[in-house]
């Protein structure tokens, strides 16, 4: 069975092979442009193809920097939600507090004389 | 991505904040500090790799043009510029090496790289979260608020006839209160520190796992680059100046200012052929060291995340070390990259001491 490891080692001695022999085929070129420009498309196509086996070997890690993308990115998210939620804790406290002030400040009305939310002061004593 | 400037900076502020201690605010806020220098610099790495690559179609497309051109140029072989095909035709030749193989392969080379640059750049942001973590007062918070929650109680209190809140009962409420936040914060600094310090390992382990493909790539992108230069040096265009120079330096000699280099140069058609020979044959430094500076920088950060949860006090030495090593190296990778910098003006004349 042909292994990715395999398969990138056939592209490295192709590529070797071809940019070994490049420079004796361009000299036996010489002046004729279209055999310069075979010898230079013989190679381009070795080092295209070493390349390619290359990008295939990053590529087929990639899942694993995805995942550390998501794992940072969780991370990030969660520190983040946990400071906001503590520091809401904090704001739930306030809020009952406020609550409690809001509370007591309704009795104080109530039990203000003349207030027309509550009972009517008993009448002074006559002098 | 980080530049080296930026690094550079956080490397000041990291010898700033030294030895801290272990698992409170300041012991995480120089951790989450260390953790944001450390990704910044990785981050500048993988970056300077992808644009190197990147760099590199440009090098071989002159290279494979050049070569071709060479031979073009007689009379059954003019060189033209009409785009309607033929070997020594420019557009056309420019319109092949636009999408072959090489040009489309180094593309996508830099783009995974780059993808890689992503990754790194989030778990940085993972740790400004951790920072913004240490920097949040809870126990200030929670007392203030406690505090104000504390009169309203009171107005309830009163109210209803009970009286305000005996002080000890308020101050024992603050108390109790910002310590419960103290602990509750701690405890999400140092978990936070696991999570970042799992991702930190996960990160250098893909680093390590890619240490021969970008090994194999650096040797591939040598080649493309010695090409290159094989091609400027048949132009003409090797610049005997600069290793001539690099010579003088690196040996025991005196030192002799570029207008003498030059003048021998011009008189010594040896002197030149051996300077742009040393030129040519200097090889690239390979970038396979800033990759083991990278993965340096992440033991370091490693270790520190251990000293903090285990609250011992952390010692950024490793750390500033590693980071400014990558720096460096980084650095050195641009300046490659760089276009040459212009000759440095004339020395001012001899004749006294700088003030």
């Amino acid at each position: 069975m042909t292994t990715g490891k395999d398969v990138l080692e056939i592209a490295l001695r192709n590529f070797e092979q071809a940019r070994d022999g490049k420079q004796a085929d361009l000299d036996a070129a010489e002046g004729k442009p279209a055999l310069v420009k075979a010898v230079l498309d013989n190679y381009g196509a070795a080092l295209a193809t070493y390349l390619e086996t290359l990008a295939d070997a990053f590529q087929a890690a990639t899942g694993n920097w995805d995942q550390l993308f998501k794992d940072a990115t969780d991370a990030e998210k969660a520190l983040t939600d946990a400071r906001a939620k503590a520091a809401a804790i904090g704001d739930t406290i306030v809020a009952m507090g406020e609550l409690s002030d809001a509370v007591g400040k309704l009795v104080e009305a109530v039990k203000k004389p003349g207030s027309s939310a509550g009972p009517a002061p008993p009448a002074p004593p006559p002098s | 991505m980080a530049s080296v400037a930026r690094i550079a900076s956080a490397l000041a502020i990291l010898a700033g904040l030294g030895a801290c201690a272990s698992a409170d605010r300041d012991g995480a806020r120089t951790l989450a500090t260390a953790g944001v220098t450390a990704t910044g610099a990785i981050s500048a790495e993988v970056g300077a790799r992808a644009d190197r690559l990147a760099a590199k179609a440009l090098v071989y497309n002159f290279d494979h043009a050049y070569t071709l051109m060479r031979s073009c140029g007689g009379p059954n072989d003019p060189i033209t510029n009409t785009g309607r095909g033929g070997t020594c035709d420019i557009i056309s030749t420019a319109e092949q090496l636009r999408d072959d193989g090489v040009s489309r392969n180094l593309a996508r080379l830099a783009h995974i790289v780059r993808l890689r640059a992503r990754a790194v750049d989030q778990l940085a942001a993972a740790y400004r979260a951790l920072a913004a973590e240490a920097d949040y007062d809870a126990r200030g918070d929670f007392e203030t608020k406690i505090g104000q929650a504390t009169q309203g109680v009171n107005t309830l209190a009163g109210a209803v006839g009970l009286g305000p809140l005996p002080a000890i009962a308020t101050t024992g409420a603050r108390i109790l209160g910002g310590q419960l936040a103290t602990n509750a914060q701690q405890r999400r600094l140092v978990g936070g520190s696991a999570r970042l310090q799992a991702i930190a390992i996960h990160l250098r382990e893909a680093l390590a796992k890619e240490q021969v493909l970008h090994a194999q790539l650096d040797a591939v992108a040598s080649s493309i680059e010695a090409d290159g230069r094989r091609s400027l040096a048949i132009a003409g265009l090797i610049e005997p100046l600069p290793s001539l120079r690099q010579v003088v330096t690196s040996s025991a000699f005196p030192a002799t200012d570029d207008s003498a280099l030059q003048s021998a140069l011009g008189r010594d058609p040896a002197l030149n052929a051996a300077a742009q020979v040393a030129a040519l044959a200097a090889r690239p430094d390979p970038s396979a060291p800033a990759l083991e500076a990278a993965i340096a920088v992440l033991d370091a950060l490693i270790a520190d995340h251990r000293d903090f949860e285990a609250r011992r006090t952390l010692s950024l030495a490793d750390l500033t070390a590693s980071v400014a090593r990558l720096t460096e190296l980084i650095a050195a990778a641009k300046a490659d990259l760089a276009p040459p910098a212009p000759p440095a003006p004339p020395a001012p004349a001899a004749g006294g001491n700088a003030p």
